[in-house]
This record gives structure tokens, sequence and C-alpha cells, in this order.
């Protein structure tokens, strides 16, 4: 072959596989959906990068096995054959220096440009804020303005921009919803506030991102997005108190126990086949109504309840006042603020009926 | 056992002048050994072990009595090494000439650079598979959704992967093996700088070891945090975190001992002839890597240190709760961290630039160039660390700087690159299996480098950070080069470490198998990253259940491919052909000299008048090289 048709070959299998890189973020099997204003840029970023640096490898690739292949040794060169003593040459140094040190360059002045345009960390006109705060292993999202606090589920309006002060409790966790792109740690100590816009209608998975311990594959919340109208709708309910009410039967309160249980996430580290959970990193809670009953009768109990009820509501409240054994003391306390007394009767009466 | 106290029984009644001494210094030995195991047990039991422990259970003794073990060998190595090194004869400890073609010698501090080699290419490959065995868990979890071992159990395989492949099989293997092996040949000189120095940094490994993997003996397993260890994660690992905190400081004390033995060594121990840009690549390699490990590990000391006293003794360091910083650990692990994957890719840049010029018949392309660009990274690895932590909670402006120093360190690797397969043109390239290696490793090692391009760009980086995305770049880079030169080197220095060739069809079976293993396992990263799936995830979405189940499967061919080289060495041993002096036809020095080498490596001093890789330039046969002294 001669270098000519050689040419030509390379440059029509790099333009196929550029071609391909370049639809490749447009499939569903390369990057999720985008959901948000901010994504687009990054998405686009990224895009340029794939077909720059596929373009740099298949150029550097097909050198390599076009050299192989040329300059292998023959039989006809015997064993001793030695190459061309070349040791160098400074032009093509400088060239291999500089081309690739462009590239960098301008690649370099995009991201810069594109981290700017985010404007990820500055305060946003008409922004809403909720607190997003990671406590092993749930994410709680308070709204200020209205008050709502809810454990996750993040519930976004579409085209309202939001400025999420990203804080944790504990340990360092990550606020990443994968169709938003971008990412912030929570770390105990510190908040951080990102601002961006959903423009998708729809529910998407909210995944840590950092690594938290033993729950951290199950530190999962649900965020939906929605039109103004489904968003006021969902306000109001929230606001009007969920539950049922004083009058309620035994069924409903435990049905609502349940919902909550969910909710609350509970099931990140409890498995509850009624809750359909199967978390490992705390005692099971299937047949718990019995096992509640032997606890606070065991030797070994250390804590104040007397009656199964009274040891759910401490485990809840206070988790330490009884570690069961052989289960690490990983349980966060359920105070007043996360869980009111109504709310706290209900998770108990359904656990109660665990039997 | 027994024979080796008759001996000393008997060297005691020889020299009953000296007893007095010898007991005093005894005495004084096992004092601080129980004194140091008394401590050790003791601060080990009270560790906040995450459940309750008034009563540990037998496990949790064992695994307090393994690390309590660990630390009383590395007292015993520490303090025996002084009474060695001061002069004392130690009646335990035959010298070198005593123990001259004795297996025994293998077991021993011996001050030879060639066994102290030897022992670091054993141990390294010994944990090579056992950090593999980790992996494969990891991908036996990761095959399907769904749980199969704990998230717990889960979190310790991970963990111990990335640490023993790190600091047991990586570093220890191309520093460790490799660096001490070759290095002396390389520059003509009968052995280190500091020979006991050089046993001390081995013999430092095992306890280090040893007290890492006890953990896997405690109640509440070994550490679980990563390799990363973040707090305040970290800080709730009970007795294995502070076992890992411990033994990575011995393993980083290694580190820091060898370093300045080789650079000592290749500053003054070069023989008549070869001033530094007579250097082979590798050498250059190995004083960059050790520049790195003098003024990066004490980093990773000081971190480790303030963890460990964080959690043994409640000082608040990277304690929220308490008024600390979780964030300060991230600056100052990473401030080693990040040298350190660079002492991790350059020997096996080192290596590569060795075998490519011997395989193509050709001298090193751009040979200075080369030398400024391991240099030039050398420096700018120091100036990137935050660019693991762009998601952070560090100032967000910081970003900025740390972005354009990474994005600037891909020049000097590009560099290295171009000047490789400036090598390859114009040659006559043999296809034997430490080259095919090495053409992998180019080959790989792009991949890895691009990737790492896209990561250093923030915007890119805040969504692929913390995702498989990450780890495919990791195992490109680690894997596709680290391991890749190590296999390479393996195959090219086999014949001078242990006189045998090893069999080269075996060898390219070896090769296909780990080469297709690796990309079915590593190449799906990339996607099931940017998709969405976070690292260190014991459990996953459905959505990602064919890509993680191609993953395992390439994962598990990776695996067995590597037994074959296990079976390709031990064979060597048994039938292996009888290897030359010069088998490759190469022209460094250590070839100048029998396979393996005599105890203090050439027969007379050399005198080098040529450079390392002048293929082309006289007849290139064993018998056109410089013969000594000429
Ligand atoms: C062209 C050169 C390189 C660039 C620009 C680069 C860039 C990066 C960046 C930005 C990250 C952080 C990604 C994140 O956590 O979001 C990263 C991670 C990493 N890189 Fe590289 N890298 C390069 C070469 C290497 C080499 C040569 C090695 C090792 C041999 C390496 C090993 C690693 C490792 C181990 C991590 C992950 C650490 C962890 O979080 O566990 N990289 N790299
Ligand atoms: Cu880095």
């Amino acid at each position: 072959m001669t270098f000519g048709r050689i040419t030509i070959v390379l440059t029509v299998i790099l333009a196929i596989f550029l071609a391909f890189i370049y639809y490749l973020p447009a499939m569903p099997w390369f990057l999720p959906t985008a959901a948000v204003d901010e994504a687009q840029g990054i998405d686009d970023l990224l895009r340029l990068m794939m077909v720059v640096g596929g373009g740099l490898y298949i150029f550097i690739q097909g050198f390599l096995l076009y050299f192989v292949w040329l300059y292998r040794r023959k039989p006809e060169d015997g064993e001793d054959a030695v190459g061309r003593a070349l040791h160098g040459d400074n032009r093509l140094e400088i060239a291999w220096t500089v081309a690739p040190a462009l590239f960098i360059v301008v690649l370099t002045v995009l991201s810069l440009r594109e981290l700017d345009k985010l404007g990820l960390n500055e305060p946003r006109e008409g922004a809403r804020v909720i607190v997003v705060t990671g406590q092993q292993f749930a994410w709680t999202f308070a709204y200020p303005e209205t008050g709502i606090t809810e454990v996750n589920t993040l519930t976004l309006q579409k085209d309202v921009p939001v400025t999420f002060n990203i804080t944790a409790v504990d340990v360092t966790h990550a606020f990443w919803i994968p169709n938003f792109r971008i990412k912030q740690d929570a770390t105990p100590g510190f908040t951080l506030s990102v601002t961006m816009t959903p423009n998708k209608v729809g529910e998407f998975p909210f995944r840590c991102a950092e690594f938290c311990g033993a729950g951290h594959s199950s530190m999962l919340a649900k965020v939906n997005v929605l039109e103004e109208a489904e968003y006021l709708v969902w306000q109001e309910t929230k606001l009007a108190g969920g539950g049922p009410g004083a009058d309620a039967n035994p069924e409903e309160i435990a049905a609502y126990g349940l919902e909550l249980y969910t909710a609350q996430g509970c099931g990140a580290c409890h498995a509850l086949e009624a809750g359909g959970t199967s978390g490992a990193v705390g005692p099971t809670h299937n047949g718990l109504g019995t096992t509640a009953e032997q606890r606070v009768e065991a030797a070994d109990y250390t804590g104040s309840a007397t009656t199964a009820e009274e040891y759910l509501r401490e485990s809840l409240r206070e988790p330490g006042a009884h570690i069961v054994e052989g289960f690490p003391p990983a349980m966060p306390p359920y105070g007043e603020d996360k869980l009111p007394e109504g709310d706290l009767n209900a998770l108990v009466q359904m656990l109660l009926q665990q039997k | 056992m027994v024979g080796h106290i008759v001996t000393f029984v008997q060297h005691l009644q020889a020299h009953a002048r000296q007893l007095p001494r010898l007991g005093r210094a005894g005495s004084a030995f096992l004092l601080a050994l129980l004194l140091v195991m008394v401590g050790t047990g003791q601060a080990l039991a009270q560790a906040p072990e995450g459940t309750a422990n008034a009563n540990p259970t037998l496990t949790t003794m064992l695994g307090i009595t393994m690390g309590v073990l660990g630390v009383g060998l590395l007292t015993a190595v520490l303090i025996s090494f002084v009474v060695w090194a001061t002069g004392t004869r130690n009646p335990l400890i035959p010298t070198d000439e005593e123990m001259e073609h004795s297996f025994r010698r293998y077991f021993w501090f011996s001050v030879d650079h060639k066994v102290i080699g030897i022992q670091y290419f054993w141990t390294s490959l010994f944990f090579f598979f056992i950090g593999g065995l980790m992996a494969l868990l990891v991908r036996w979890e990761l095959a399907q959704p769904g749980l199969t071992f704990t998230p717990d159990q889960y979190n310790q395989f991970f963990t111990m992967h990335a640490t023993i492949m790190i600091f047991l099989f990586i570093i220890p293997m191309l520093v460790g093996a490799f660096g001490n092996y070759a290095v002396p040949l390389m520059v003509g000189t009968f052995d280190m700088a500091f020979p006991k120095l050089n046993a001390l940094s081995y013999w430092l490994v095992p306890p280090g070891a040893l007290i890492i993997m006890a953990g896997f003996l405690a109640e509440s397993g070994t550490a679980k945090a990563g390799w990363t260890s973040y707090p305040p994660v970290a800080l709730q690992g009970g007795a294995g975190q502070m076992l890992w905190l411990l033994g990575v400081f011995v393993l980083g004390w290694s580190s820091i001992v060898g370093g300045m033995n080789f650079l000592v060594t290749i500053m003054n121990m070069r023989t008549k002839g070869v001033h530094y840009f007579r250097l082979p690549l590798f050498v250059w390699a190995i004083a960059t890597t050790a520049v790195l490990a003098v003024l990066g590990t004490p980093s990773l000391a000081a971190a480790v240190t303030l963890q460990f006293m964080n959690i043994a003794f409640g000082f608040p360091f990277f304690d929220a709760a308490k008024g600390g910083n979780p964030l300060m650990w991230q600056h100052v692990f990473w401030f080693y961290s990040h040298p350190a994957v660079y002492i991790m890719i350059l020997p096996a840049f080192g290596i590569v630039s060795e075998i490519i010029p011997v395989f193509s018949r050709k001298p090193l392309f751009g040979y200075r160039a080369l030398v400024y660009a391991t240099a030039g990274i050398g420096v700018l690895s120091f100036l990137v660390w935050a660019h693991h932590m762009f998601a952070s909670a560090m100032f967000p402006w910081l970003r900025i700087p740390f972005m354009l120093t990474t994005m600037l360190i891909a020049v000097p690797t590009g560099i290295k690159i171009f000047n490789w397969l400036g090598t390859l043109a114009f040659g006559k390239i043999r296809l034997e299996t430490p080259m095919l290696f090495s053409l992998a490793l180019v080959s790989m090692f792009v991949i890895g480098g691009i990737s790492g391009v896209f990561l250093g760009s923030v915007p890119v980086d805040l969504h692929l950070h913390d995702t498989y995305f990450v780890v495919a770049h990791i195992h490109y880079v680690l894997f596709g080069g680290s391991a890749f030169a190590i296999f390479g080197g393996i195959y090219y220095w086999f014949p001078k470490m242990f006189g045998r060739m090893l069999n080269e069809s075996l060898g390219k079976i070896h090769f296909w198998l780990s080469f297709i293993g690796f990309n079915v396992a590593f190449l799906p990263m990339h996607a099931v990253g940017a998709l969405g799936m976070p690292r260190r995830y014991a459990d996953y979405d459905i959505a990602f259940t064919e890509l993680n189940l191609t993953i395992s499967i390439g994962a598990f061919l990776l695996g067995f491919a590597q037994l074959i080289l296990i079976y390709n060495m031990l064979r060597a041993f048994q039938v292996g052909k009888v290897a030359p002096a010069n088998p490759w036809n190469a022209r460094t020095l250590e070839w100048l000299t029998t396979s393996p080498p005599p105890h203090y490596n050439f027969e007379e001093p050399l005198t080098v008048d040529h450079d390392p890789y002048d293929y082309g330039r006289r007849i290139s046969s064993p018998e056109a090289l410089p013969v000594p002294g000429d």
C-alpha cells in the first residue's frame, strides 16, 4: 500500500468513528436524558471532548498499528537486523508538544467559559430555595418558603430555578441527579449552594454519590418535576398536612404508617416485606411486633421501655438507648421536627402489627 | 527454627565474652516489644468497634492478636535493624556470605539488592492475587442486581482491593522489585548505596501488610471506607480502620526509606562513563519517583497519623461534630495521593521505554525529551491534587487553578506517547511478549489519558465524578498502564532475575486473554458511569444489569488469564530454557553480566563508553557490546 492509500483508508475510518462518537451522548445508552437547562452546555462540552479525544486516539492508534505492521522484522532481515539509528528530531518534538497543547488550551478555555456560564454558585433572580440535608441514609428536602419538609422525595416545578443549599449532618454525602448532571458534595459543617433550572416534567432518580457507609447504595431519592398546576396541588396537599384524622380506624392509621415508612426511607437500612424493602444495615422489621416484646424482656436490654409499644417509640426517638446485638449504632434519632407525634404513632402502630 | 536456636546457643557459648552485651540488648529488646504489643492491644481493644464491645468475640480477639503480632514484628524489625546497623553482630542474622547460594537468604535480612528485589517480587505477586480475589468478589456481587454479600462486606472488598493493589502490588512491584533489582545493575554498580536501609525498606512491608490484613479477623471487619478513607465516614470504622491507618503508615515509611536510597544510589554510585544522560529511562523514572515518594509520603503519614489520633484518642481533627474539618483530610491525602498515581505510572513508562527500543532495534527516539517530560510530570504532579475535589465543599473558585494545572499535565504525557511512536518508526520490530505488553500500554494508556482530560474539565467532571467513569479511567491507567508494564517487565527481566526463559507461547496466550478480558471489563464502565451509576455501590438500578454482567464476565476472564502467568513461571523453574546473559540483545548494563548475576553483579568494575540504546551505531550482537573495562 502506498502512503496515499493508507491516508485515505485512515481518514475514512476516522470519519466513521468520529461520527459514531459524536452521536454517542445523544443515545440513551451513554447519557441519561438532560432535564435541566444547565445540562445542555455540559453535554455539548463532553461531546466535543469525545470527538477531539476520539480523533486523537484513532490518530495515535493508527500510527501505532501502522508502524508495527510496516516495520515488523521480516524473515529476510535476519536475527540481528537493526533499525535506522535515529536519535530524535527537535522539530518533531516541538510539533508534538505544541499541537496537543493547542488542543488542551482550546478545551480548557471552553471549559472555563462553560463553568462561568453555569454560574452554579451565584445567587439567581427568582430562584426558590430548597435545603438539602444528607444523613445516613436518607435525604431531607426542606422548603423554607412554605415550611414543607419531605424525606427522599424532591418535588420541583418546571422552569422555575431552584437554589439547593446542600449540607449534611453526619458524614459526607453527595447530591446527584444524573439527569441534572451537576454534583455537589454534602459535607457536615459546610453549606454549598447550587442553582439549576429543571426543564422536563417527569420522575428522575437521585443517587448519593459520595461514599457514606453501609447504606450508601440504598441512599436513593426520587425527583418529581411537575407543571405549575400540579406543583401547586402538591403544595396544597402538603400544607394541609397528611395523615388520617383523629377518628381514623387502626387500618387507616397503619396504612398511613406504611406510607411514612416508605417516605422516610426506613427501608434503606431495614427489611420489611409489607413495604417491599430489604435494607440490611439495621435489624429486620419483619415480625417486629413479636420481637419488640422479646427485646424489652431480654436480660441484656439497656433501655427504659416496658412494653413493645414503648420500645418502638424509644427506638425511633432515642435509638441509642438500646442497640440490638450485632448491629452498628447507625440509626439517627427521629425527633419531633422530623416525625411529629401523630406520624410517630402511625409508624409504631404499623410496626406493632408486623407479627 | 530449632536449628537456629541451636546455632544461637552454640554461638553464645563460643563468644561467652560478648554475653553481657547481648543480654542487655536482648532484654531491652524484649521489654520494648512487650510494651508496644500491650499498648497496641489496649488501643485496639478500646477502639469504637461499631457494635457495643463489652464482650469481644473470639474473632475480634484473634484480629487484635494478629494486629498486635504485626506491630510486634514491626518492632522486632526496627530493633534488629538498629542493632545490626550499628554494627553489633546479631547471631540470628547470618551474613550474606554465610548464606550465599542458600535458599535461606530470601527469608532473612539480606543486603544484596538482587535478593531484596526478589523478596519484593514474590511478596507483591502474592498480594496481586489477594487483591485480584477481592476484585472478583466485587464483580461477583455486581454481576446481577440485588445483594449476595451484605453491603458492609462489599465495602470491605472494594476497600481492600484498592489498598492491596496500590500499596502492596503496584508500588512495591515497580519500585521495590524492579527498581531494586535493575537500578544498581543499570548504573553498573555492585549494590545500592545503603544496603542495610534497603533491607529495612523491604522488611517494613510484611508487618505493614499483616497489620492491614488483621482487619479480616476483627469483628467489625477490615477498613471499609475506600482506599481514600474520607472522614467522617472513615471515623466510624473501628478497629479495622485503625489497623488500616497503622499499616499504611508503615508501608509509607518503607517508601520513604527506599526513595532516599534510590536517590543516593543514582547520584553517587554510577560507574565510570555513566553520566546522567547515559542513564536508561527506567533509572530516570525511578529517580523521579523517589523524589515524589520522599516529598509526598510524609504528607500521607501526617494524614493517617491525624486520623488515627482522631479515632483512637478522640482528637477533633476531621470530626465536624467536634469542630474539626473533614475537608482537610482530602487536601492532605491528595497532596500525597496524586503524586502517588505518578509513582505508579512513571516506572511503568520507564519499563516501556526500555522494552520498545530493544524490540524495535533502534535508539530511543527523543531521549532527552523523555527525560524532561518525566521530570516535568514529577513537578506538575504536586500541583494538581484538588482535581479530585471539584465536587467537594472547597471554595468553588479553587477549581479553576486546579483545572489549568491538570490540563497542563496531559502535555508531557503526550510527549512520551509520541516519542514511543517515533521509536517504532523505521525499526525492525520483534513482537515478543514484553513488546506486546508495552505496545498494549501505549494503546490503553492513551485512553486513560484522554478520559483524564475529560475529568480535568470541571463542568464535565461535575457529572462524571464519583461514577464508574472514574473507575474506568483509573483502570485504563493503572491496569492498562502500570499492570501491563509490570507484565512486560516480568517477561523482560525474569530471565535475568532467575536465569530461566519464560515460554513465549504461554506468554502470548496470557497477553491476548489479558488484553481482551481487560477491555471487556473496563470499556463498558465508561458508559455505565456516564449513564448514572455511582462508584462504591453494592447494589444498582436494574437498568444497568447488562453492562454490569458484561463487566463481570470480562473481569473473570482477566482474572483467569493471570493464572497462566503463574503457570508459566512455575514451569520455567522446572523445564524453562536456561537464559543466556543477554537473551534480548539489549544494550543496557544489566545484560553485561550473567543471568542471574553473581553476588556483586559484575566481575570487575565497568567503564561505559556508549549510550544505553545505541542500536544501529555498531553491529548489535552480544560480542560487539563493550567489554568491561574497554
Ligand atoms: C493525562 C493525565 C491525567 C489526567 C488529566 C488525569 C485526571 C484525573 C482527574 C481529573 C481525576 C479525578 C476524577 C474524579 O474523581 O472526578 C482523576 C482520578 C484518578 N486518576 Fe487520573 N489523570 C491522569 C492520569 C492518571 C494517571 C497516569 C494515573 C495513574 C497511574 C491516574 C490515576 C487516577 C486515579 C487512581 C484516580 C482516582 C482516584 C480515586 O478517587 O480513587 N490518572 N484523574
Ligand atoms: Cu489525580
